[in-house]
């Protein structure tokens, strides 16, 4: 084999590997998904009045972004490479964003507080901080 | 100075270094497909090398034998679905294959075969 033809393999080989690294996805937005849905869910909440209205849309805001990103997840062609599952790593954020959400509406339904996007706004924020940093702790693809 | 035993000199090109087994270029390019992700779809794979479904199905059973590639079968709704993986050893062997070949582009024309 000759250096030229050793440096177009090398080449063909480079190019492959990042054409389908480029369509691996990593955990990231699947988390990111998660956390937005939390935050929503909370929202709903805290503003919406009608007592009925606000279980069914809370309920679909923490269902429906967990479903529809688990179905497109379990449909990707490539995967980034990650740490093997079971992913242990995550479990405390999912954990934690939990604790967050039910403290805060635990809070809000105390204090009185719903309607008041003064409270749930800061809220939804917080909800989101421990997905959130689970997302950005995923390595990239 | 010991003058070098002629098996010795045969054995410091860094040709000896290539894997047997991935000097062939399809199996070569299943590999890199998968060197830098967790897992791939058999039809991703198959459409990036650009080879038939029975070339992909023929050379990955070769690789899995070679303890190179895992092979899962799963199902996502109601389509089967092949996976794809490179092994440790596949790894391994990969960036054997890749460091040889770099030795050899770095060659001269003259010190190539």
């Amino acid at each position: 084999m000759s250096p030229e033809q050793a440096r177009a393999v090398l080449e063909h080989a480079d190019q492959l590997s990042r054409s389908v690294r480029s369509r691996a996805r990593s955990m990231q937005l699947y988390l990111g998904v998660c956390a937005a849905g939390n935050s929503i869910a909370l929202l709903m909440f805290g503003l919406v009045e009608p007592v009925v209205l606000k279980a069914v849309l809370t309920l679909a805001a923490v269902i429906l972004p967990f479903v529809v990103i688990t179905l497109w997840y379990r449909r990707l062609l490539v995967f980034a490479r990650t740490p093997p599952p079971p992913r242990w790593g995550v479990f405390p954020y999912a954990w934690g964003a939990w604790v967050v959400w039910c403290a805060a509406a635990w809070i809000g339904d105390l204090a009185g507080l719903y309607g008041r996007p003064a409270y749930w706004l800061p809220a939804a924020l917080a909800v989101a901080v421990p997905l959130t940093l689970a997302a950005l702790r995923e390595r990239r693809p | 100075m010991t003058k070098p035993t002629p098996n010795a000199t045969h054995r410091a090109h860094p040709r000896h270094d290539l894997d047997d087994l991935l000097t062939h270029a399809v199996r070569l390019s299943i590999v890199a497909t998968l060197a830098d992700v967790d897992s791939a779809e058999f039809a991703l794979v198959r459409d990036s090398v650009e080879i038939t479904d029975p070339m992909l199905s023929k050379q990955v059973a070769l690789l899995e034998q070679a303890g190179y590639v895992g092979v899962d079968k799963g199902r996502v709704g109601r389509r089967a679905r092949t996976w794809l993986s490179l092994t440790p050893d596949g790894q391994a062997a990969y960036r054997r294959h890749i460091r040889a070949l770099q030795a050899i582009a770095g060659l001269t024309l003259n010190d190539a075969d």
